[in-house]
């Protein structure tokens, strides 16, 4: 049997775990949202931002709470500068040539990072990684329990954006009819360069959080991008606060069934329930049955 | 020198062509109508304008600019307001948002709050509504806040793709109406109207397009006593 305490403990730490999950399946939810493109090289931004972190902390001191601004601006940039360079291309091309140059993206980047850093494991030593915080039985790292609330902080700070500003308005009016936006006067090239930097800007910063309490890679994104694959599509399509949602709900999935079954499977447990909520609700746990 | 000025343009869906040479102007302060039977252009004719579409040859001239291969966005901050053929709103926006997002351009925003005023007092129902999501109100709600969002624009021209179409005669009424009263305020439009009786009633002009090209033209009151238009048009 296992006690109570320890499935407790398993929620806290999925639901921490999961929220970093959020950030990599709401960037990838918006990028679909907005544009009907699905960004295979999701998971590789988010590795660029945990590397934006590590050089800034090793190079500079920069504490990695303080780059999360950093790593969300750099891969800000590039997110533009990729919209405009390929993505642009290929959003009226067929689906297989949007695949094909996402994929590309994620080889480009994945392993042009390996070339610059070294196929090597990285970690960043933060002074404060051992403080333990125990809650009764339940005990929390830290670094942990502080990427939980800035990934919060990120998805309110998103849902206020979207709601509240004049261009959040018009990335929402973007992604529901297209023709109607032109002509409303919204620059629709501006607004899918704005998502497509956003999008990945989000997911860096989960890789910045996911930096200071876990080792990080040049490949770690693979994995990610799987999970944010499985928030997508769990959280309704391109429902980015759906994708927070499910995001948390996958993470403490994989954390509790770790503590039945043998670790190593515990994605496999994910993507379980994964096919379960498929198979009763095709259109994700929070879409819509329209579009 | 006219408000707008098209010339000779040609337009293509793919290989099939949709509008040949036509030609027509909309003078400042007045009602302009396009008359024609499904499938003729008058659509193309607006998409084209507001460039959703771009005509292979001809050109066309807004307040005395170049425009025939602007991009859409530039023309709404110039002036041009398109409210296309069923409604296209933006269904998950509540009311107020679909407003916002028409007051992206400059030309909008630096109004906006005015505008909301006299939009809604014209369209009170739509100040009650304001936080409702677009996709949930009625028909005739809709078309208002279609044509709501075009006056958030601050528009030189207003361009009305079948205001009326789909709603219950009262409404109809009370559309034809409102288009009669923005002349008043000074408005300028361009209209599409299924009820070509009542249409060609409020014109100072009007065009009859036939398989894409302009086969007649006239004042409203010239057209209405056209033998051809009536038989063709009012069924008479
Ligand atoms: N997207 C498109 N692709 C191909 N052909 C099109 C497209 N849109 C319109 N057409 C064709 O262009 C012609 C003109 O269409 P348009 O929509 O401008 O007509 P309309 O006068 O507005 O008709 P209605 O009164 O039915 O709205 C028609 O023959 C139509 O089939
Ligand atoms: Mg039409």
């Amino acid at each position: 049997m296992v006690g109570l305490d320890y499935v407790a403990n398993a929620v806290v730490s999925g639901i921490l775990i999961g929220s970093v999950y959020s950030l990599v399946g709401m960037g990838l939810a918006l990028i679909w949202g907005i544009m009907d493109v699905i960004n295979f090289a999701q998971g590789d931004y988010m590795m660029l931002g945990a590397f934006v972190t590590y050089w800034a902390f090793t190079l500079a001191g920069v504490d990695p709470l303080l780059s999360v601004p950093l790593s969300f601006l750099v891969t800000f940039a590039l997110g533009v500068l990729t919209q405009r360079v390929v993505i642009e291309r290929v959003l009226d091309a067929p689906m297989v040539s949007q695949i094909t140059a996402t994929f590309a993206l994620l080889l480009m980047i994945r392993y042009g990072a390996e070339a610059a850093f070294g196929p090597y494991t990285k970690r960043i030593y933060v002074p404060y990684a051992d403080v333990i915080f125990r809650f009764g039985t339940i005990s929390l790292q830290l670094p942990r329990l502080v990427a939980f609330f800035v990934s919060l902080g990120v998805a309110v700070a998103f849902y206020v954006f979207l709601k509240t500003t004049y261009t959040g308005v018009a990335l929402r009016a973007v992604s529901q009819n297209r023709m109607a936006a032109y002509l409303m006067g919204i620059n629709v090239r501006k607004m899918y360069w704005i998502a497509f930097g956003i999008g990945v800007g989000i997911s860096a910063v989960g890789g910045t959080l996911v930096a200071t309490f876990l080792p990080i890679h040049p490949e770690m994104g693979g994995f990610y991008a799987l999970i944010a694959f499985i928030v997508v599509v769990f959280g309704g399509f391109g429902s980015v606060f759906g994708a927070y949602i499910s995001g948390i709900i996958i993470g403490v999935t994989e954390s509790v069934s770790a503590l039945f079954i043998s670790p190593s499977l515990k994605d496999v447990v994910a993507f379980l329930l994964f096919i379960a909520i498929i198979l009763v609700k095709p259109t994700g746990l929070f879409g819509t049955e329209q579009r | 020198m006219s408000l707008l000025d098209v010339r000779n343009v040609d337009v293509f869906y793919g290989d099939a062509q949709a509008l040949w040479g036509v030609s027509f102007q909309v003078e400042k302060g007045t009602i302009t109508s396009i008359v024609g039977a499904n499938g003729a252009g008058k659509t193309t004719i607006m998409k084209t304008i507001s460039g959703l579409l771009i005509p292979k040859s001809g050109t066309i001239t807004f307040e005395g600019r170049d425009i025939t291969r602007e991009e859409p966005h530039k023309r709404v901050e110039m002036g041009i307001a398109h409210v296309p053929e069923g409604r296209q709103l933006f269904p998950r926006l509540t009311v107020m948002e679909n407003l916002r997002a028409a007051a992206y351009t400059r030309r909008a925003r630096e109004k906006f709050q005015d505008t909301l005023e006299e939009v809604f007092n014209l369209f009170p129902i739509l100040r009650e509504r304001r936080n409702q999501l677009a996709g949930t109100l009625s028909g005739g709600e809709q078309q208002m806040l279609a044509i709501a969002r075009g006056l958030i624009l601050r528009p030189e021209i207003l361009m009305l793709d079948e205001p009326s179409l789909g709603l219950a005669p009262k409404l109809v009424i009370m559309i034809l109406n409102l288009v009669r009263k923005l002349k008043e305020e000074g408005y300028t439009i361009l209209l599409v109207e299924q009820n070509v009786y009542q249409a060609l009633k409020l014109s100072d002009k009007a065009y009859v397009l036939e398989t894409g090209r302009i086969v007649k033209s006239g004042t409203g009151e010239e057209l209405l006593r056209d033998e051809d238009v009536k038989r063709a048009y009012l069924g008479l």
